[in-house]
């Protein structure tokens, strides 16, 4: 069928109705097809706005859940405070003795159990929370070990392995080494001739914390040794050697009693052998000592005492890398009172000197490292070479020779710290040995490593 | 002058966890987890008190325009950890840039502080290749010149879905891993978080703290350091 179509002002024609009918449809189908496009876009937009909004309203809520845990966080520490307050308070009325520590009278003992009196509550002072308190009215005998002499703090709190009682089981911070030599405590204290020593390395928190596999903790991997030494002339010595296990060495540990033992021993056996005692005769002693050592190290039997349950070939000799401090320290003095030392090191472990309580290194040298601290450091076996310097030690000072556990927190880059600070009036003269450890198990934040020291005071 | 007021030199690792939260993150579900992951790496971290003393956590997210979701923390001082939001394109230039501003501050704040740190080391993680290719180049240079900036990062670099394995190299500098094919994208993002969660608390739990760098995470293989 023909139908006229005409267009405004043109002429009439005449075109197929079909035809029309069928553009007619072709165009219908092309304007669904279009509506269904932006249809499912329309569907994908309202999609992700609701997305969008889920995860607006998942950030709301917790926001809101985050800011509701740090009201009642902050609800549950004011009302702790002020029942300590009132803990403290009340103890105080009951004229208990309170345990107090001086942070700042250099001329007292650190820690004094005093009477609460009137007066002694005006003093400056830090109470220190005992973590297990005691209560007066319970008749059950306390399972958990509380402690009546308590290290200094250093840091600004005192940390939780300070609150914690060691022998707390639930969340124990104290374990047991699954292969003994735990090494807690070691210290050697003593005169020879006109020098006194104290000497102590302590297991560090690090290797207190069990692991969650086993139950057990790890080894105090430093270790100490000191001998006596007199030479040809009749001039007595005093031989120390401070030995620093890696913490990436498995049988560090091993490495460090064996290494300090070993070089203390030949050392003060060298030393018997000449008349003049300086960092030029021994060094000659100590390259032969290291040679000699670093080449017969990994030669042992598991059986023998304190050796480790392995057979020697199927450990890295790196596995026993420790670094090495030594120190020998005339026990003479010379006419005025002066005595002679000399000191070197594999490593980072360092010899201070004390003086008018002024800390200095005497090695080894500072490495600039700018900004940030730098882990890496030479060790024993891998490296032998322990260059010697000549020093003195005048009377009023000390000598100290450290671990990196206690030496990094004395004296950084020339600066003085608060461990060395507060060191710097307690160990300018020989001090009791249980006041030293108690020292040496200072409380700091991150001071986590094996610790050792060994303190030289002219007798 | 008493000690608290002196410096300590407690020692501080920096760890800066850097997450890519462009839109392609939300369909593969990256963002849902790392969300999933972060508070799990809350718990785990806070709950040891020698990592937790020793190591600060901060959390960069990047697309458009790079953001410091949470500044430089202890986690035991934080309650709830925050929430990643998929928006935007890949670009990795922001965040270079923003790494460097946020690591130069936070240094010089701690010390302020009396603390003594360690290298920052910082946990790249994404899933595309960058949007701001090659620009981000120069802001990456800038950020790892040794001899103009020595608090220079150490970076461990994961990639996933669309990311490449030789850009994923060039970024790392002491580790890079890519997912693998086959694996859902979002198990790989799984496995990385508690892989960067255990690289923490290794690298704080040592005596001597030491950056320790993981092996590939299940999902994920090693690819070779291209140094740029």
């Amino acid at each position: 069928m023909l139908r006229r179509k005409q267009e405004k002002n043109e002429k009439a024609v005449f075109i197929d109705q079909d035809e029309l009918d069928a553009e007619y449809e072709e165009n219908l189908r092309k304007l669904d097809r279009e509506e269904s496009k932006l249809a499912k876009e329309q569907k994908k937009l309202d999609d992700q706005m609701q997305q969008a909004e889920e995860a607006r309203k998942k950030q709301d809520v917790r926001r809101s859940e985050f800011e509701d845990q740090r009201r009642r966080f902050e609800a549950e520490e004011a009302q702790r405070k002020a029942k300590k307050e009132a803990e403290a308070l009340s103890s105080g009325a009951l004229q208990q003795p309170v345990l107090h520590v001086q942070q700042h009278d250099a001329s007292e003992s650190l820690v004094d159990i005093t009477e609460n009196s009137e007066e002694e509550q005006n003093k400056e002072r830090l109470v220190v929370p005992v973590a297990a308190s005691s209560s007066a009215a319970s008749t059950e005998p306390e399972s958990i070990a509380t402690e009546t002499v308590v290290p200094p703090i250093i840091g600004s709190s005192p940390s939780i392995f300070f609150r914690t009682p060691w022998s707390k089981t639930e969340r124990p911070l104290h374990g047991l080494s699954m292969n003994g030599y735990a090494g807690d405590v070691h210290c050697d204290a003593g005169t020879f001739g006109k020098v006194a020593s104290i000497g102590a390395t302590l297991r560090g928190q690090k290797h207190q914390v069990p692991e969650k596999s086993s139950g057990a903790a790890g080894q105090n991997e430093d270790w100490f040794s000191t001998f006596c030494a007199v030479s040809i002339t009749g001039a007595k010595y005093v031989v120390s050697v401070v030995c620093d296990g890696l913490s990436s060495a498995s049988y560090s540990w091993y490495g460090a009693r064996r290494t300090s033992t070993s070089l203390a021993r030949d050392v003060a056996s060298g030393i018997s052998a000449i008349s003049d005692v300086n960092a030029k005769t021994l060094q000659s002693i100590v390259d032969n000592s290291l040679e000699q050592q670093a080449s017969s190290l990994m030669s042992w039997n598991p059986s023998e005492y304190g050796a480790p349950q392995i057979d020697p070939s199927q450990v890295d000799p790196v596995a026993l890398g420790c670094t090495v401090t030594l120190t020998v320290v005339c026990a003479d003095a010379d006419e005025n009172g002066t005595h002679r030392i000399v000191a070197g090191n594999v490593g980072d472990s360092p010899v201070f000197n004390l003086s008018g309580g002024a800390w200095r290194k005497i090695s080894p040298p500072d490495v600039d490292t700018g900004d940030i601290l730098d882990t890496k450091t030479h060790a024993f076996p891998r490296h032998t070479e322990c260059a010697l310097v000549d020093d003195e030690m005048k009377q009023g000072e000390c000598v100290l020779m450290t671990s990196d556990g206690v030496g990094n927190f004395i004296l950084r880059n020339g600066m003085t710290l608060a461990l060395g600070n507060y060191l710097s009036t307690r160990w300018n003269a020989p001090t009791g040995i249980l006041t030293f450890l108690n020292q040496l198990s200072f409380d700091l934040p991150t001071a986590d490593d094996d610790r050792t020291a060994v303190a030289f005071w002219p007798a | 002058m008493s000690n608290v007021e002196m410096p300590t030199g407690e020692q501080i690792l920096p760890f800066y966890i850097v997450c890519d939260e462009s839109g392609s993150m939300e369909p593969i579900g990256g963002i849902a987890a790392i969300n999933q992951a972060l508070p799990d790496l809350h718990a785990e971290i806070a709950a040891d008190p020698l990592v937790s003393d020793k190591c600060r956590i901060g959390l960069i997210t990047f697309s458009d325009t790079a953001e410091e979701l949470m500044s430089l923390t202890k986690l035991s001082d934080v309650v709830a950890m925050p929430g990643m939001q998929a928006r935007g394109v890949t670009n990795y230039g922001s965040v270079f840039d923003l790494l460097k501003q946020v690591i130069v501050r936070d240094i010089a704040n701690l010390k302020s502080q009396g603390f003594e740190v360690f290298r920052p080391a910082v946990f790249f993680i994404t899933d595309g290749e960058p949007t701001d290719d090659p620009a981000w180049e120069n802001a990456y240079r800038s950020l790892m010149d040794k001899s103009t900036f020595r608090q220079y990062p150490n970076i461990i670099a994961f990639g996933v879905h669309g990311a490449n394995a030789v850009t994923i190299g060039k970024i790392g500098t002491v580790g890079a891993f890519i997912g693998d094919n086959g694996v859902a994208p979002a198990d790989s993002l799984s496995e990385i978080m508690r892989s960067l969660t255990r690289s923490i608390m290794d690298s704080s739990g040592s005596s001597t703290p030491t950056f320790v760098v993981p092996s590939a995470p299940t999902g994920t293989t090693a690819v070779a350091l291209e140094p740029m």
